[in-house]
């Protein structure tokens, strides 16, 4: 579901050279122009999934602060529209609302106030504020004796204790000293994993690639370039030889090794072959923003949608709603596993006592291999969409040599255990790989779920 | 958990969204008044120093040098009714006109219903008239006052019309000296002239002399701060009022036989609030129009 749209929105600025009733006589009687137009945004548009992270990037005076400003409600777009989904807070500017005066216990007050926030929340969430901005001992100092540094620490603090769904950060991830800036961006990565979504403006390229998985390069108020945020640092930033090329690439392979737990190999794999063949795709937060996100991909494409591995129903329930109940079918024996999967899955897990209801659905209750042909001769409609669910590689064979014909160029399949965990290259990847190679069709990856084993797939091309 | 619609930021919903965020009105009404006292001498005590001179002024120069006192009996109570009034209008006009220009760095940089500043301003001012208020009673208790319907109505609507027109012209003037930084002078301007076209200093039969009861005195009448001041001086000043006459029709009379109040004085001040709450909501829709483009003016 999409948390920020923003439709061909152009902005521009009228630069007055008049500011005052006097100066406007003067220049109108001398026939000066009252004012220049200047364009700081022109017809950008790009929409931000819930629970994305993006990032903003260009150099200085390329729209980005503006851009911010529009989704923030601060400025109003001259054309275009801009739409977004529930409350939005931001740190365009670090202790925007403190004031001097005040001192630094009244100043989280007004400022948590500023921010959205009732007495209530402000007064639970209270100590936390103030122990992540390490001021204790200067609560009760006004504001205006603090250090520049200190200022910003409770101005973050504040901010990043609020509780928006759509939080902007612009340039401000660079305040405080290299602790505290940690300290901000693992809060900032927090939010994140929380399933809020962001929209972050920096110069510092490491950080954005740690945070964001997508990224907008803007020039003079265009969009130039949209795509996976390494991507998007090389547009901006191309390596200036093949040495700094190859030392970036290893760079990155060893954060991607880095991002997982020690020990977790397939993990690590999974995370080095997403870096690798989809570096672009949006990673999603959670298996089932994943399924949604592709069932909004499939939302124009006519036909049947298929959930192979039902188990208790609630995905195909979620499938149920996104087809608004036209043609959705589950596969299921419900009598668990059909043979050995993973290390703690064998043969019978999964099973279940009864065939679940799951409205707007129809079960098809049996063996994959005894059922998908008669089905099929039943139901002559293209597949739109499919749902492998079923874990073993023979299943998700059985699946794919069945549909094979049926699949169409735009079908959107998502798999729910693709990679990531020990021995995945033998069973859905295996599978879909040996598929790809005997059909010939052409796919795109089209997201995934962050640190999980979820993969969204999209057929270009049938040969 | 609920899916939220897709919507446009910072159309705010105006005057009413200001009442939704009522606690953080309060914490910007404190933090005005804390921010303007701080390290001063006399802190809140300001609020009486400044209409207690200004009242001296008046009170000898008019009063006794140009010997205002004879014409109006109880001259002090008459004049000072009508200045706690005009100082809470003319000070909000001020205060007002530089809400927006003066937290220019909060409007460039959060959304907030910009209709917040001019209303913490105008309470702000409400606050400030306070003590002035307190001694107004006082004096009126002093010099005999007792509470009575009609005073207590005729305060109440006073004072409802002057915060209404009040809140409506502070909205205007934040919004234009968003765009014009000078109109802050216009503003002190309308404040010299304020004070003089209302009953506050003489009485309202001066104009009624000098008009010969013509189309300027039902203009000048048709002020509805005019209304207003004239219903505060019918709220304190009159009980108060020892050589008090009736005419035959029983309407409330000067020592010269003039009429003490013009006739269907509640009616004039009913129309008045009515007619500021027009300009509110017509002040109201420009504002929200203009205030669009605050961000990249300021
Ligand atoms: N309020 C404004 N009035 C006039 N010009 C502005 C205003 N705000 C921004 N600009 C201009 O718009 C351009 C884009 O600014 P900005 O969005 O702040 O860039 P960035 O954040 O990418 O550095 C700049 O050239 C800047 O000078
Ligand atoms: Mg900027």
């Amino acid at each position: 579901m999409e948390a920020i749209v923003v439709d061909g929105v152009s902005k521009h600025f009228t630069l007055r050279h008049a500011h005052s009733i006097k100066e406007m006589t003067v220049r109108a009687v001398r026939r000066q122009s009252l004012s220049e137009r200047f364009t700081a945004l022109d017809e950008v548009s790009l929409t931000v999934a819930q629970g994305e992270s993006l990032a903003l990037m260009g150099l200085n005076g390329s729209g980005k602060s503006t851009l911010l400003k529009l989704i923030s409600g601060v400025m109003q777009p001259d054309r275009g529209s801009v739409r977004v989904r529930g409350r939005v807070a931001g740190l365009i500017e670090v202790g925007a609302g403190l004031h001097p005066d005040l001192t630094g216990r009244e100043n989280i007050f007004l400022n948590a106030a500023i921010l959205g926030m009732t007495k209530a929340e402000t007064e639970a969430k209270y100590d936390d504020i103030v122990a992540f901005s390490e001021i204790e001992t200067f609560l009760d100092t006004q504001v205006k004796f603090y250090s520049s540094g200190m200022f910003m620490r409770l101005g973050f603090a504040v901010a990043v204790h609020t509780d928006p769904e759509i939080f902007l950060v612009d340039e401000v991830l660079a305040v405080g000293d290299p602790p505290f800036q940690k300290k901000c961006l693992q809060r900032i990565r927090a939010f994140h994993a929380e399933g809020r979504t962001l929209v972050i403006v920096s110069h510092d390229m490491g950080t954005l690639e740690k945070v964001c998985g997508r990224g907008i390069v803007l020039e003079q108020g265009r969009a130039a370039y949209e795509g996976g945020i390494q991507g998007a640092v090389d547009f901006l930033a191309p390596p200036e030889s093949p040495l700094e090329a190859q030392q970036r690439r290893r760079a990155r392979e060893e954060a991607a090794l880095a991002a997982v737990p020690a020990g977790d190999s397939a993990r690590a794999e999974a995370e080095l072959f997403a870096a690798e063949v989809m570096p672009d795709v949006p990673r999603l937060p959670d298996p089932r923003a994943t399924l949604e996100y592709g069932l909004a991909l499939a939302a124009g494409q006519d036909g049947m949608a298929l959930e192979f591995g039902v188990h208790t129903g609630g995905t195909l329930s979620v499938i149920a709603d996104a087809r608004e109940g036209k043609n959705v079918f589950g596969f299921d024996s419900f009598d668990g596993l059909p043979e050995d999967w993973r290390a703690g899955f064998p043969a019978g897990h999964f099973a279940v006592e009864e065939p679940p209801e799951v409205r707007g659905a129809e079960l098809v209750v049996g063996l994959f291999e005894s059922t998908i042909e008669g089905f099929l001769q039943e139901h002559p409609e293209p597949v739109a969409f499919v749902h492998v669910d079923a874990d073993l590689y023979s299943s998700a064979r059985t699946v794919l040599a069945h549909l094979g014909p049926r699949l169409s160029v735009g079908t959107v399949i998502v798999f729910d255990e693709y990679f990531g965990y020990p021995g995945w290259r033998e069973h859905e990847y295996r599978a879909w790989e040996e598929y790809v190679a005997e059909s010939g069709v052409r796919f795109d990856y089209e997201g995934f779920t962050e640190g999980n084993e979820q993969v969204i797939v999209r057929i270009t091309g049938i040969s | 958990m609920t899916v939220q619609p897709l919507l446009a930021p910072g159309r705010g919903g105006g005057l009413l969204d200001v009442a939704r965020r009522r606690y953080l009105l309060r914490l910007l009404v404190r933090r005005e008044l804390r921010s303007r006292y701080q390290g001063s001498l006399l802190g809140l005590g300001w609020s009486y120093v400044r209409p207690a001179v200004n009242f001296a002024v008046y009170y000898f120069v008019v009063g006794i040098f140009l010997k205002m006192s004879r014409t109006i009996p109880n001259f002090p109570v008459f004049l000072f009714s009508g200045m706690v009034l005009i100082s809470f209008f003319t000070e909000t006009l001020i205060t007002t006109a530089w809400s927006i220009v003066g937290n220019a760095a909060l409007v460039k940089k959060v959304y907030l219903p910009r209709e917040l500043f001019p209303a913490a301003s105008t309470l702000v001012s409400g606050v400030h008239m306070l003590p002035a208020f307190g001694v107004l009673m006082g004096g009126a208790v002093w010099a005999g006052w007792a509470p009575s319907w009609i005073a207590v109505g005729s305060m109440a609507l006073a004072f409802a019309i002057v915060a209404t027109l009040a809140m409506a012209f502070g909205l205007l003037f934040a919004a234009v000296n968003v765009f014009f930084r000078d109109f802050g002078q216009v503003v002190d301007i309308i404040n010299i002239v304020v004070p003089w076209s209302v009953p506050m200093i003489y009485p309202w039969t001066t104009v009624q002399d000098a008009t010969h009861g013509g189309w300027l005195l039902q203009l000048y009448l048709a002020n509805p701060l005019t209304s207003a001041v004239l219903l505060f001086e019918r709220a304190f000043w009159w009980p108060t009022n020892d050589q008090a006459l009736t005419l035959p029709n029983g309407a409330p009379a000067l020592p010269g036989g003039h009429l003490a109040f013009p006739y269907h004085l509640t009616v004039r001040g009913l129309a008045g609030l009515l007619a500021a709450m027009v300009l509110l909501a017509l002040a109201q829709w420009v504002f929200a129009r203009l205030q669009r483009r605050f961000a990249q003016e300021l």
